[in-house]
């Protein structure tokens, strides 16, 4: 229970120290997880999900 | 984003508006962690402001410099724009009261995060409730900032439920 408290506050620390880097660091970072997250629905919709498997609608379909 | 600070500074300095400031989830990202977006929200005022097609000198502006359309934007570089006048009493006093922040060297207008989380309250979305939310603990706003834009605004039900319902107050 301790081990999970520490990397719970090691979490903690970490994602507060993300939110102190510079905005226009922040806002290319946005740009980085826009992309991510096209590239995942451009997937998905093609059948696969982001890691080449076939998605549960694609699988039904199979 | 440079280049939309570029082309904000060059339509306030040829008086295409009279005033800007970005808001939404680029202006959050100056307190929070990054978070996901579609695009970049813009509050402008223009010098034309009882004119019903407001956005008409803005799409000029931005043809003029390359920047073409895309949907309910113009695109700017890596992000989709969006120019919204300002709606209500609350978004115009957003506008005046934005700080200067700066972008790769680049000046930019943004609205600050008492204004934010007080226009989040007022549109009322899951991720407006999200972006008060991320303000309150990245310390950028308190509760009682909220509560003194929520009382001027006439949105104190709005706050109350809000704190009734994410807050536990």
């Amino acid at each position: 229970m301790n081990d999970l408290k520490k990397i719970f506050e090691r979490q903690a620390v970490w994602q507060y120290s993300r939110s102190k880097l510079a905005w226009a660091a922040k806002l290319r970072l946005s740009i980085i997880m826009r992309e991510s997250l096209l590239a995942m629905r451009r997937s998905y919709n093609a059948g696969t999900d982001n890691t080449g498997c076939r998605t549960a609608e694609n699988r039904n379909e199979a | 984003m440079k280049a939309v600070a570029r082309l904000l500074n060059d339509m306030l300095s040829t008086n295409i508006v009279k005033d800007y400031a970005v808001f939404g989830s680029v202006a959050q990202m100056r307190y929070t962690e990054a978070v996901v977006t579609m695009d970049a929200a813009v509050l402008i005022v223009t010098p034309q402001q009882g004119s019903i097609d407001k956005l008409s000198p803005i799409y000029e502006f931005c043809s003029s410099r390359g920047y073409a359309p895309e949907g309910e934007a113009i695109r700017v570089g890596d992000w989709p724009v969006q120019f919204i006048p300002t709606f209500n009493s609350l978004a115009v006093e957003a506008v005046r009261e934005a700080e200067t922040g700066e972008i790769d060297g680049m000046p930019l207008r943004v609205v600050q995060a008492d204004f934010l989380a007080t226009i989040a309250l007022s549109t009322g979305r899951p991720k407006d409730f999200a972006r008060i939310l991320a303000l309150l603990e990245s310390g950028a706003v308190s509760s009682a900032d909220i509560t003194i834009l929520a009382t001027r605004f006439k949105l104190q039900s709005e706050w109350i439920k809000f704190k009734e319902r994410f807050l536990d107050e």
